[in-house]
């Protein structure tokens, strides 16, 4: 995995949280997650996009996420959309508290630093 | 190929079938799509396309992704597989493991003879089987024994080890040397005897080329093949048992054989008594032809008479037996003209020349002490490339003809 805005341990710690999280208001194929993921993160995430598929098929197998092949619509080969699972979407929750508490807990050092 | 192409079989190597097929199709819709946006923003196509693949980055960190998530367990099982075929290879890398190609008759099988020749060994249970009407096998108080029409009756087991047709007894491999173990250390060694075991066949194991002298012994009439694919015949029966390829010089060490009994039978008692009745063949050398009057037409060979020598502890003793050399048959023209080659000496020996006598008589009384050996011309009669009467033999009139044939000495190297 790698990465150009952050260190990549921090980056590893963080894509499966971002991908779930970029799954949360409705299905998106790949290109469009890395997308999403950029726009909402102002770039800051630019991560090799290869990467980014092994990361899907890892969570797909977990049972967080759930592929479904749907034509194109501007005519290229068909996509692979994925949508979050009941178990995903409660993942997505825990990890969302946890990085929570990760920021929380580091505000102090980030204030005064 | 594309670089788009060469980038999606590179990243999804050593994925398998369908899981392959789905992260492909899946990176060509990424990339397809992904140019389409860079076109729509003002890439050319050449920027465009190298701008997608950097993004995607290396195709090896992209393997190595997937394969965590589907690991190639298969690739190992062909490595094992693949680590297993070469070890097995290096540990029976002494084993012969084709088997020499051997002629058969049903389940008969040829084995390696004492003296290093292939002999025809037929199984005797499908010999049997296969002979003709007039031919047959009977248990004679626990010996087989041939029939062939009135002909006196043949035992197959026991008398002189020489014309003795069962010599195989025990137990043989198919293919004697499928099994040959040339100082093999691998760890697959113990399992030879077991492989040995289970390709063992039981005989006995039948030698043809015995069966004809013993025949011939017995008084019966003895066609021999010298053509591929002829028959043994005693009395006009012919008999199963092919010559193969690699056998096809059975016949001629049979008509050696034979035409030994027959000129033994015209020399004195007491000198056949010292005489070895397997008779080694006389092999012709290039060289200039050595010319004979002779019956137009008839086949002759040449037969020697030496003293049977020992080689031991460095020095070489005179047994005080006689052995015989046979040549090849040779026929005359239509003139009488009989060309015969030159002949080899054994290595080692300090002959020179044949000298050819007229009739078996002196041939048989001539002393063996110096360097020229004394041959004998014999007819084998018209009939011997079909199969040789060898009953009736003869020496031509050689009166006022040259009589000494030069030899060449048989260097290590030749046959």
């Amino acid at each position: 995995m790698q990465s150009n805005g952050v260190e990549g341990n921090l980056l590893r710690g963080t894509l499966d949280f971002l991908l779930l999280a970029s799954l949360e208001h409705g299905p998106l194929y790949g290109l469009r997650i890395i997308q999403d993921v950029q726009n909402r993160t102002g770039g800051h995430f630019n991560f090799k996009e290869g990467t980014l598929y092994p990361a899907l098929h890892r969570l797909e197998k977990r049972g967080l996420i759930h592929a479904e092949i749907r034509p194109s619509d501007v005519g290229g080969p068909p996509r692979k959309y994925y949508h979050l699972t009941d178990t995903g979407l409660t993942e997505l929750e825990r990890q969302r508290d946890a990085q929570r508490a990760h920021a929380q807990a580091l505000r102090p050092y980030l204030e005064f630093a | 190929m594309s670089p788009e192409e060469r980038f999606i079989r590179s990243a999804t190597r050593g994925l398998r079938g369908t899981v392959r097929a789905e992260v492909q199709s899946e990176l060509r819709s990424h990339l397809h799509e992904r140019l389409q946006d860079l076109r729509l923003s003002g890439c050319t196509e050449q920027e465009a396309r190298q701008q997608a693949l950097r993004e995607l980055g290396s195709p090896l960190t992209v393997r190595r992704s997937l394969w965590v998530t589907h690991p190639p367990l298969y690739l190992l099982g062909w490595a094992a597989l693949t680590l297993t075929v070469v070890m097995t290879g290096l540990y029976f890398r002494d084993v012969q493991v084709f088997p020499t190609p051997i002629p058969q008759v049903g389940d008969g099988y040829g084995l390696r003879g004492v003296s290093g020749d292939i002999v025809p060994g037929l199984r005797l249970d499908a010999w049997a089987r296969q002979l003709p009407p007039q031919a047959s096998v009977v248990n004679e108080g626990g010996t087989p024994t041939l029939h062939v029409g009135h002909a006196p009756a043949i035992p197959l087991r026991g008398g002189a080890s020489d014309d003795r047709p069962l010599i195989f007894e025990a137990e043989a491999l198919p293919g004697a040397d499928r099994f040959l173990v040339k100082g093999s250390n691998g760890l697959l060694r113990p399992l030879i005897p077991w492989l040995e075991q289970a390709y063992h066949v039981r005989g006995p194991f039948l030698n043809l080329p015995n069966l004809g002298v013993r025949a011939y012994r017995g008084g019966l009439g003895v066609r021999v093949p010298l053509a591929h694919s002829g028959q043994l015949s005693l009395n006009g029966v012919a008999l199963p048992g092919e010559p193969g390829p690699r056998l096809s010089d059975w016949a001629d060490h049979l008509n050696m054989r034979l035409t030994a009994e027959a000129v033994l039978d015209t020399v004195p008692a007491a000198q056949r008594a010292r005489m070895d009745v397997s008779p080694s063949e006389l092999l012709s050398a290039p060289g200039d032809l050595n010319v004979r009057r002779v019956n137009p037409g008839e086949s002759y060979v040449l037969v020697v008479r030496y003293r049977e020598e020992v080689f031991s502890e460095g020095r070489t003793e005179v047994t005080g037996r006689e052995r015989l050399q046979i040549s090849r048959p040779v026929q005359a023209d239509r003139d009488g003209i009989l060309r015969l080659q030159r002949f080899y000496s054994p290595y080692g020996t300090n002959w020179t020349a044949l000298r050819v006598h007229p009739d078996f008589k002196r041939w048989a009384a001539a002393p063996l002490a110096s360097q020229t050996l004394p041959a004998v011309l014999v007819q084998v009669g018209r009939e011997y490339r079909g199969g040789v009467p060898l009953k009736t033999v003869g020496t031509p009139t050689l009166e006022g003809q040259v009589n000494e044939i030069p030899l060449v000495e048989l260097k290590p190297e030749q046959p």
